[in-house]
This record gives structure tokens, C-alpha cells and sequence, in this order.
């Protein structure tokens, strides 16, 4: 192996972390000049300095060292990144092909319990061979990382077409959708379900001569079909729908999946259903601008009629899109048989293909070079932006009891989620006469800020990202978006006694988010699934409570606070946030005011909080942790213990 | 705005009770919040801090502000210099009470990144950090804005090492009490305003509010 000098070394990560465009050329200038001077290692150096977080760092210091991150590999360049793992394309030494690495911190999973798992399923998803599938290789574990190998599809994604060129015709559509299914059917008889179909993991390639598909026909290849098992499960689906991390998926996720139940097959028909809309019309089947409104929608089953959005399409498309979409999955379509032979039946697929005006152009296959693909677009559709679209045609041609009716649910499901909260019987857990016996509790005077403004190593991404940022006065804060992990110290003083009784606090601006999470007391046993307590601040409201696993089901604790109204004349709308463990009990605070009480196991507990935010970024500030002794008040006796 | 927290208006009022922040405390029959620590824990509840309508909550004699320091690059400065030139903002932090505090370093950052407002405004930021200077350059590490990390505080940084200074403004606490106050260029104080505990600070928007009038009544 070739050995850099320091200096050699240090160029190089610059140059890379420039070419990456992760700074610009001055900053990366500046910064190697910094870090000459001081004598810190780049990757110290940009950590600290907040320049550039641990993904990115690590994606540096991998291509820096392209045969060391997993043997019998060479990292060739980055690809693309996504909320839990990078790829690359590699070249395989032995057989000296090029291929497709995707690889995972196993830090960044939540539930290393769950690895094993992962690779058991893995191995599954390697015995898979089809042609709508893309190919795995290889897979393991080394150096803390996961790594899956697979054939490198150097095309778009059918996301990438439909976003820059608009739709393609019905007779196309259809043609792409049955290939994914064909993929996803032989994906099904090993027992794999792929939870994230969607537009973007459907790429398309210029199809092998010879083969069988109408000429001009892309092929499609599935992605993702292993590297989805790392989201763990239909609890962790849900987890990526309630933070938002992946834009995406929630649009095409099936309705079992966003409450948490089994997911089985009928889940991916469920998404290809909305991928065939979204490719028929051009646009999704929501007329939500959130997350949280598109949920209540597919909860709801009141999703859009696909002629509503394109009325040029056949009804027998509308009919057995909606089949597809269907909201119970007992109705749903059942199984890919009965799929392939409801869409060989379409019209628009039954007719001869040499009439049906597919116009397929294509540049000459290069070998090793991206085949690009082209076909029958709409070009009006493609010129308007699809949401404003699909939202002007859905208002304008949705019936007004339909209209009431949408309404009507989303009314229903508020008060639904009201009751809930209201008459949980875990509310009665909050109430004061509980509260006899807790101890009063005064700062000791040791503490430590958790945000110094300096150092952002000890702030460990979740996912999304995490840097400093400035607040409406210039203000150095911690802004983020995702969820972020830290540590808390367990010892206290320079007697290094333990650290039982503490408050933590901090002050939070949402910003653009919708709604943020502070995560504590969290079970340190992985394998139950490290329940923990959960102060959720979002706009409808802030209320304490309990999750049994990340981003599982939020089981209220306290009755919901309403969140003040912003100050539209301020520049920033800062709240703040206070827990206080007092022996067995955790104390939460919202602005001064009690927000409810949760049991506190001190010696079960990991010493750790995460913050969590939902769409969009969201400023932390003065974020503290003080030791609390008890308070002795002289000549008056304590509160009974 | 950030939420102001009653007993910020007082540290007399947090020192001699072990009362708290929570509204609905005694009538809910909840628990009493813990009391901030105030200065002495260092790290006091940040309610109450960047107070955008900060007004003068402290009387001194002009005598008192008087003053001359060492800067960190060993020249001594002299608050009568400024006299005739510019108007001066004199800050205090709190200085290291063992670590970075945080309210400490957002208030310096903010001052640093709205340096040039208050040039416009003739004025000179005078930022004093008492105590052992040793962890200065920490300090100043933690409150540089990410873009600028690389240059040099735009304003002069002041030593008060046997805390002379803060005892003589009677600001002392274990530390300083996070204090700001502003002369105008003839000298005179037409602002003070020390903290009620560490968050407890007037915001930028606060200060060039002040500076803008001294500059309106200058014109009269």
C-alpha cells in the first residue's frame, strides 16, 4: 500500500472534501491552512470546527483509503448517500469488474441486536436472481460497517424521469410497473418483502438485445431490495415516516405499515400502486403538503381517483390502480397472478404493441458508461410542477361532499387522537396526587454545558444532519435536522461521585420543523427494544411520553399543553425544555410549565439523550446539564421520603 | 423571543428562597421545579436571558466605569480613550467556571457576527473575561461562528484576571455577573444592565436599540 506523507495526506482530504462539494474551495483552503497550524488532523479539525459531520468525514477519509474499507474491494468514487448509508461504485480486485457498494456505520443503526438479523435476511436477499432485480453479490460486516455488493445499474430511476421529463404514456407505464412486479413476485417466493417500492429505487436500463420487452422498452431493475431490510421491520418504517427522514417513502408507504403492523407482500402491491399512479398521472394520489397529512390520508382511504389527475387515462387503469391502492389490504389485490393477468387485461397493454405509440429513443450502449433512456413523454405534464398540479385538479374536480367528506376525516381523526390522549389510562400516571413524596431538589453546583459551541464529535448523527448554526442574532447554536444522539456524563465533581439527580436543559426554536423530540431515560437492554421517555414538542402541541421502541407507538403520559402561539414580530421563537431526575421519577417542563411526571429507573437507563426533529431543521441552544442535590432547608423538616 | 422567567427580575429573590420557575406549581400541588443555581452553579436556567427590552436595572456613578485594562495582546487600554471618538459597549462575561459557559460563548458569537452594527453605530465593543485567562482561547473557540473560525475576535478582548475590575463595579459573584454597559462618547453611562443569572443578558437587539437613541439625542 502506497503511504502518504502527512502533508500528501492532508492535501488530499481538502481537495476530496472540495470535489465532494462539501465546503467550497476558499473554506477548504482556510481550513487545511488552519489545520497545519495547529497541528490537528484534518478529520479532528473539520469535526470540531463543525465544518463537515461524521458521514462526511468518514466518506472521505474511505476514499483517501480505497482498499482498506473492505478487503478485496477498491472504492472507485461516491455515488449517492442516503439517511443510513453511502454508496460507492468499487472495483471487485479478483474478478476486476466494477460494482455497486453500499456501506452502513453499524454505529448509526439504532439496534445493533438487530444486525444478525439483518444478516441472516441478507443472505436471503443475495440467492435472488432476476432480471428486474438488481444483482447481489456480496454482503458482511468489517470495520464497523455493513457492506452489500451489488451490480452496478448505471441508469435514471423511473423518480429521475418522471421529475425532469413528466410521464410517460399508459401503454409505458404499465410496462415498467409489470416488470417491477415480475421482480418484487420472484422477491416474494423466497418470503422477501421489499417495504420501499417506489419510483426511485425502480431504475431503468436499455434492455440486453434480444430480449423479449417492445423495442424501446427500458428495463427496469429494483433497488434496494436488500439494503431496505436495514430499515428493521414495519417499526422502523414507521420510525422514517415519523421523522420525515426519508421524504419519499411515506408517499408510497402501505397503511399497515405507517400504524406498525406485519407487513407482508400486499404491502409492496399497495406502494407499486402508488408508483403506477404517480406514473400514469404524473403526480402522487395526496393532496397533502405534510407528512402528517398524507398519513391521515391513506389511514383515511381517501386518496385521489387517478381520472380525477388524468382524465386522459383508460377507466380500466383508474380500476385497477385503485385495487391496487386499496386501504384494507383483505381487498387489496392479492397476489402478483392475479396482478400480472388484471394488467395483460388493460386495454392499453392488450393492444398491439406496434400501435400503441411508445417512442423509445436510446444513445448507443457504451460499455461502462450510463445508458440513457427515452420515451413517450407528457410534455404538459412535464412543465407544470406536479403537487400544484395534482392539488389544482383534485380541488377543482373533487365533488364538494367529497370535499366535506375529507374534511370530516381529518376532523374525525383529530378528535380520534384527542380522545385517545384524553382517556388513555396512562394519563392518570401525570396526575398530582402522585406527586407526595418527591424530593425538593436544589442544584449541587457542579454542571457542564452539553452544546459548547466547539466541539460537535460528541454529538453522534442519528441521521439527518447536524452542525452549528447561528440564531436570528448571529448566535452560535446547534442546528438540526434528524436525530442526533450524546452522551451524558455519569460522574460528577472532581470526586468523580456518581452523577444520579440532574436537570438537563435547553432552549429550542422549531423553525422549519414541524415538531421536535427530546428522548430520555432510554432502557439500555437492546434487545427490549430500549423503551424510552419522550417530551414531543410539535405545533399542535407538547405532551411527555413513552415509546416502547425508536419511533414506535407515542403512549401518552400527560395530557396535551397547546403550544403558544409564535410571536410573528420575533426573529426567533424560543422555548424551553427541562427534564429533572429526581430519584425514581423524571420531572418534565415546557417553558416553566409541568408537563407530567414518568418513573425513572436511574441504574436501568443508558445515560443518554436524543433529540429528534420532524421535517425540517431546528435550532438547540444552551443546552445543560446541572448535578441536584437535596435541598435541606434548615429548621424545617423535609418532606416525608 | 425567548421566554422570560419571573425571577429573572431578581437574584435576591432566587438567593434567598429555594422558589422556582413553575407557574403552575402550587396550585396543581406539582413538585416546585429546581431552582436555578443562579451564578453560583453557573449554568442558571437560560429562560430569561437576550432580553430584547433590557432596560438600565442598575445605578452607577460614572466614576465607577473609570476603568483600564490589559488586553490580551499586553497593551493597556483605558475607557477615557474612547472619549470624543466613539461610544463604548462594555461587556462581562462571566468568565470559566469550568467549562465553556454556554450563555457566555452564544453572547460573544452574536457580538461577533453583529460586530459591524455597531461600528456603524461609532462604537467600540470592549469584551472583558475575568479571571484566569487560561481558558480563553476555549472560550473563544466555543463563541466564534463556524464561517469565521479562522480570524481574529474583531473587537479587543480584556483581561481582569484579579477580578479589580468586577469587584469594582460590584458585579462579583463566584465569578463576574454576565454585566454590559454602555458610555456614550463623552463618558457618560447611559446603560447598565447586570444580570440576574447567567442567561440573563440584554440582546443585540436591545444594545443598538440604546445605541440608536444615544445617537438621536446626540442630534438634538
Amino acid at each position: 500500500m502506497h503511504v502518504q506523507s502527512g502533508a500528501e495526506t492532508k492535501t488530499e482530504f481538502f481537495a476530496l472534501a472540495t470535489r465532494l462539494k462539501m465546503i467550497s474551495a476558499e473554506l477548504a483552503q482556510a481550513a487545511s491552512i488552519e489545520s497545519t497550524e495547529s497541528g490537528t488532523p484534518p478529520a479532528q479539525f473539520v469535526t470540531e470546527q463543525g465544518l463537515l459531520d461524521a458521514p462526511d468525514v468518514d466518506i472521505i477519509e474511505s476514499l483517501l483509503h480505497p482498499s482498506d474499507v473492505v478487503p478485496g474491494y477498491e472504492l472507485m468514487d461516491l455515488l449517492g448517500r442516503g439517511g443510513m448509508g453511502v454508496v460507492y461504485r468499487a472495483r471487485q480486485k479478483n474478478l476486476d469488474r466494477m460494482v455497486a457498494m453500499k456501506t452502513v456505520l453499524l454505529n448509526r443503526m439504532s439496534d445493533p441486536c438487530d444486525v444478525a438479523r439483518f444478516e441472516q435476511e441478507a443472505i436471503a436477499v443475495a440467492r435472488l436472481k432476476h432480471p428486474n432485480i438488481v444483482t447481489a453479490y456480496d454482503f458482511g460486516r468489517h470495520r464497523g460497517r455493513l457492506y452489500f455488493v451489488m451490480e452496478l445499474v448505471e441508469g435514471e430511476s423511473l423518480e429521475q424521469l418522471l421529475e425532469q421529463r413528466g410521464r410517460p404514456d399508459e401503454t409505458t407505464a404499465w410496462g415498467l410497473v409489470r416488470q417491477a412486479a415480475a421482480g418484487l413476485a420472484h422477491a416474494v417466493a423466497a418470503e422477501i418483502v421489499h417495504r420501499d417500492v417506489k419510483p426511485a429505487n425502480l431504475l431503468l436500463v436499455s434492455a440486453p438485445e434480444g430480449s423479449p420487452l417492445p423495442a424501446g422498452m427500458p428495463m427496469v431493475k429494483l433497488a434496494d431490495l436488500g439494503v431496505a431490510l436495514l430499515k428493521g421491520g414495519s417499526e422502523s418504517d414507521t420510525r422514517i415516516t415519523m421523522t420525515g427522514a426519508t421524504v419519499g417513502s411515506p408517499y408510497y408507504m402501505a397503511p399497515e405499515q405507517l400504524d406498525g403492523s406485519d407487513v407482508d407482500h400486499r404491502a409492496d402491491i399497495y406502494a407499486l400502486g402508488i408508483t403506477a399512479f404517480r406514473t400514469l398521472a404524473g403526480t402522487a394520489p395526496f393532496d397533502g403538503r405534510t407528512v402528517a397529512q398524507v398519513i391521515a390520508q391513506k389511514l383515511s382511504g381517501q386518496l385521489a381517483s387517478l381520472r380525477d389527475v388524468a382524465p386522459d387515462i383508460s377507466q380500466e387503469s383508474e380500476m385497477l390502480v385503485a385495487a391496487m391502492m386499496e386501504r384494507d389490504r383483505s381487498r387489496r389485490i392479492q397476489d402478483y397472478r392475479t396482478l400480472f393477468e388484471r394488467i395483460d387485461h388493460l386495454p392499453a397493454v392488450s393492444r398491439p404493441v406496434a400501435s400503441a405509440a411508445v417512442q423509445f429513443q436510446q444513445s448507443a450502449p457504451v460499455h461502462g458508461a450510463a445508458s440513457t433512456v427515452e420515451f413517450a413523454f407528457d410534455r404538459t405534464a412535464a412543465s407544470e410542477p406536479a403537487a400544484d398540479v395534482a392539488t389544482q385538479r383534485i380541488a377543482a374536480r373533487m365533488p364538494w361532499r367529497r370535499r366535506l367528506a375529507y374534511g370530516l376525516v381529518f376532523l374525525l381523526l383529530g378528535l380520534s387522537v384527542m380522545a385517545w390522549i384524553c382517556f388513555s389510562p396512562w394519563r392518570g400516571r401525570s396526575s398530582a396526587s402522585a406527586v407526595v413524596g418527591d424530593v425538593n431538589m436544589v442544584p449541587s453546583g457542579w454542571g457542564q454545558a452539553l452544546y459548547d459551541g466547539s466541539t460537535l464529535t460528541v454529538w453522534s448523527p442519528i441521521r439527518g444532519e447536524w452542525s452549528h448554526g447561528r440564531d436570528a442574532e448571529g448566535g452560535k447554536v446547534l442546528s438540526g435536522r434528524g436525530g442526533v444522539s450524546r452522551q451524558l456524563p455519569q460522574y460528577a465533581g472532581s470526586d468523580d461521585r456518581p452523577l444520579r439527580n440532574f436537570r438537563i436543559s435547553m432552549l429550542v426554536d422549531l423553525q422549519q420543523a414541524a415538531a421536535m423530540e427530546l428522548q430520555f431515560g432510554l432502557g439500555s437492554d437492546p434487545r427490549s427494544g430500549m423503551p424510552r421517555n419522550v417530551l414531543r414538542v410539535a405545533r399542535d402541541g407538547v405532551v411527555l411520553g413513552r415509546r416502547g421502541q425508536d419511533q414506535g407507538k407515542l403512549t401518552p403520559l400527560s395530557d396535551l399543553i397547546p403550544f403558544p402561539k409564535p410571536d410573528a414580530s420575533a426573529a426567533a421563537n424560543y422555548h424551553e425544555l427541562c427534564i429533572e431526575r429526581r430519584a425514581n421519577h423524571w420531572w418534565v417542563y415546557f417553558d416553566d410549565q409541568v408537563v407530567g411526571r414518568a418513573a425513572s429507573d436511574p441504574d436501568g437507563e443508558l445515560h443518554e439523550i436524543r433529540l429528534f426533529t420532524e421535517e425540517g431543521a431546528a435550532l438547540f441552544d444552551s443546552i445543560e446539564i446541572v448535578e441536584l442535590v437535596e435541598y435541606k432547608q434548615p429548621n424545617v423538616a423535609k418532606e416525608t421520603p | 423571543m425567548k421566554p422570560r422567567c419571573p425571577w429573572s427580575l431578581g437574584v435576591m429573590l432566587l438567593a434567598a428562597s429555594a422558589s422556582s420557575c413553575g407557574r403552575s406549581d402550587s396550585a396543581s400541588g406539582y413538585p416546585k421545579r429546581s431552582p436555578s443555581g443562579g451564578y453560583g452553579s453557573g449554568y442558571g436556567a437560560p429562560v430569561g436571558r437576550f432580553v430584547d427590552d433590557a432596560k438600565t436595572n442598575t445605578q452607577l456613578d460614572t466614576d465607577a466605569l473609570a476603568l483600564s485594562f490589559v488586553s490580551t495582546g499586553g497593551t493597556t487600554v483605558n475607557l477615557r480613550d474612547f472619549r470624543g471618538s466613539k461610544n463604548v459597549v462594555l461587556v462581562f462575561t462571566r468568565g470559566f467556571p469550568g467549562f465553556v459557559c454556554p450563555n457566555c460563548s452564544t453572547q460573544t458569537s452574536r457580538l461577533i457576527a453583529n460586530y459591524d452594527e455597531f461600528v456603524q453605530r461609532d462604537t467600540e465593543v470592549v469584551f472583558v473575561f475575568p479571571g484566569d485567562k487560561s481558558h480563553l482561547d476555549e472560550f473563544l473557540k466555543s463563541s466564534k461562528p463556524a464561517e469565521s473560525y479562522h480570524k481574529p475576535v474583531p473587537f479587543p478582548i480584556m483581561l481582569d484576571q484579579g477580578f479589580q475590575a468586577v469587584d469594582k463595579l460590584k458585579i462579583r459573584e463566584d465569578l463576574a455577573k454576565p454585566s454590559t454597559f454602555i458610555l456614550d462618547k463623552e463618558g457618560q453611562v447611559r446603560f447598565a444592565y447586570v444580570g440576574a443569572n447567567s442567561g440573563d443578558r440584554p440582546s443585540i437587539k436591545a444594545l443598538l436599540s440604546q445605541l440608536d437613541a444615544i445617537q438621536e439625542s446626540a442630534k438634538e
